[in-house]
């Protein structure tokens, strides 16, 4: 099981990818979307570390233990966000991010349209800021 | 009630209402809920935790206010308040068919413009809602509404895996949907 540090690490490191791809000029919608995401996965991972799930995967193997069916992990994720009090300041800004990171599955070619550069942008530079900001403010990551 | 394609009500949806409750009422409530089960009243549900029993009173009072100000088809209203969340939740799933939990589910969804159509698929203990929307690009701020819609919408399938998802009607490929039933279509 991956430790805070290495949560937070991935995250940071994530985060900064998105910002080269993004800045000063976006490359690409869907990879700045999709980095995004899992920066602030990892971000909210590293800040269940110190809460009573400690880790996600351990978590979702329990939780299926004697149960037919149990959600995906980031439909459990999006539950657990919204389960706390703490978290749930940020839940749609999260849901954002995953929306935008998933439509790519299933969405036509020109749905860049859709999740155009001032989606991407927002997700940057409000959405994950906002998401760090509410977990540093509950002491649930260190900002560095 | 497959394919079954609802007609747009222009009223105000019960649902809708409840969320203006909410808005009204802006604090810490665990859970609101208004369920009408005559034809000449409706009632009002609120669950709080027993942490916020000395609001208790204070909720009440406000709601009331809020009832006043609000008139709903001229019906009689009534509140009845429970803190006790498990005994509200057995009481809604007993009342409903699958059939009107959707119906209840989609309500509230139906009076924004930009949704066009819903699709649904219910299989024993999973609902997944589709939701397809007409604008052109990603709106923050109603999705976000839309997000606040679904998170009561999940309370009300209690003990069932509610999932929605959402997307744009123009970008979609519609057999992706072959496994879905629709359920409300625009216009």
């Amino acid at each position: 099981m991956a430790t805070y540090q290495e949560h937070y690490d991935q995250a940071k490191h994530n985060e900064e990818i998105a910002d080269l791809l993004l800045n000063p000029k976006c490359c690409s919608h869907a990879w700045v979307t999709i980095i995004t995401f899992y920066a602030a996965l990892q971000f909210v991972e590293a800040a269940f570390t110190r809460t009573i799930v400690k880790h996600l995967e351990e978590y979702h193997t329990n939780l299926k233990k004697g149960k037919s069916e149990v959600p995906g992990k980031h439909t459990l994720m999006q539950q657990l966000i919204e389960a706390d009090p703490r978290l749930r300041r940020f839940a749609n800004e999260y849901r954002d991010l995953r929306i935008g990171s998933e439509a790519s599955r299933y969405l036509k070619t020109g749905y860049s349209q859709y999740f155009n550069d001032d989606f991407v942008r927002r997700c940057f530079e409000v959405n994950l800021q906002k998401i760090k900001c509410e977990l540093n403010r509950e002491k649930l990551i260190d900002v560095v | 009630m497959n394919d079954q394609t609802l007609v747009n009500n222009s009223n105000q949806s019960s649902l809708s209402r409840t969320l203006s409750l909410i808005t009204y009422l802006d604090k810490d409530i665990d859970e609101v809920a208004e369920l009408s089960f005559e034809s000449n009243k409706r009632f009002f549900y609120v669950v709080r935790s027993s942490k916020y029993k000395s609001e208790y009173e204070a909720t009440k009072g406000i709601i009331k206010e809020y009832l006043m100000r609000t008139v709903i088809n001229g019906k009689y209203m009534d509140i009845v308040t429970s803190e006790d969340e498990t005994r509200w939740r057995q009481f809604t799933s007993m009342i409903m068919s699958d059939d009107e939990l959707l119906i209840q589910s989609i309500e509230a969804f139906v009076s924004y413009e930009e949704i066009c159509e819903i699709y649904y698929c219910i299989e024993e203990s999973y609902v997944e809602l589709f939701i397809l929307l007409n604008n052109d690009s990603y709106n923050f701020e109603l999705m976000h509404q839309l997000y606040n819609i679904e998170r009561l919408v999940k309370r009300m399938w209690d003990g069932r895996f509610v999932e929605f998802h959402y997307a744009p009607e123009k970008y979609l490929d519609k057999k992706f949907l072959s496994n879905y039933h629709i359920v409300y279509k625009r216009g």
